[in-house]
């Protein structure tokens, strides 16, 4: 393969690469939130029951 | 961003503008998202100052977070930058690196602006933190019209940038569709991650 060509595919898949990493990022804080929000729920729920 | 990947790899000539002084084909195509990219971390820099400026007159949080996402964006921009320029920097200066103006002032913003992450990341949550990085966050940015201007202000002998390429016809319209495409791109990242800080706000008081 031409060395240009080599040098394009490093660069753009490292575009990618880093965005993806972002992306990826962004997806595990969502989780991370979500998770917190569930366990927020429970928590209101069990003190909703012991307080009927 | 796929019709601006299109763009770049079906429209745009595979030549390089004979300014640049490389011979290699197909490396010239890496210019256009390198641009785009250094376009994008010099608005998010903006956006940082703005952010900080207001969070210091306001005391508002939701100054903070918006400075706080533009350093984020700002810095990932910024790492393309610095990995993208090296590996076109080669075929047209024959190394990978030279301590230029312009790469150097970069770098050095880059530096600035992940220690400004760090400042948030590590710092007590709470305003002191908030305050001391809208400080870091307006001190900051006096580094960015320096890389903007530093074709300009230092001695030609010491410059590799070319200050001014003229590019072809279709070479100008593919930077500009990828300037859209980056435009889109910020927007799409700022918003998700404003949502989340947003949430993430709500879920502290809540707790």
């Amino acid at each position: 393969m031409e060395t240009g060509l080599t040098y394009l595919a490093i660069a753009y898949g490292g575009f990618f690469a880093l965005l993806a990493g972002y992306v990826f990022r962004i997806a595990r804080r969502n989780d991370e939130l979500q998770a917190s929000v569930e366990a927020l729920e429970v928590r209101a729920a069990a003190s909703t029951r012991d307080g009927s | 961003m796929l019709i601006a990947i299109g763009a770049v790899f079906l429209y745009a000539p595979a030549d390089t503008p004979p300014q640049m002084g490389s011979t290699w084909p197909y490396v010239q195509r890496i210019f256009y998202f390198h641009v785009s990219a250094a376009l994008s971390a010099g608005i998010s820099y903006v956006l940082v100052f703005v952010g900080s400026v207001q969070y210091l007159r306001t005391r508002a949080d939701r100054w903070d977070r918006f400075a706080g996402i533009s350093a984020e964006l700002g810095v990932l921009f910024s790492a393309f930058v610095l990995f993208s320029g090296p590996i076109w920097a080669r075929p047209i200066w024959g190394v990978f690196w030279r301590w230029e103006p312009r790469l150097t002032t970069m770098l050095i913003t880059f530096t600035i602006y992940v220690a400004y992450l760090m400042v948030r990341s590590y710092g007590e949550p709470g305003e002191r933190t908030q305050r001391f990085a809208a400080v870091v966050g307006v001190i900051a940015f006096v580094n960015v019209p320096l890389v903007h201007y530093s074709i300009n202000m230092w001695a030609a002998d010491q410059q590799q940038h070319p200050v001014q390429v003229e590019l072809d016809p279709a070479m100008q319209q593919t930077k500009l569709i990828c300037y859209f495409a980056f435009a889109c791109l910020y927007f799409l990242l700022f918003r998700l991650r404003l949502q989340q800080e947003r949430q993430a706000a709500r879920l502290q008081v809540l707790q």
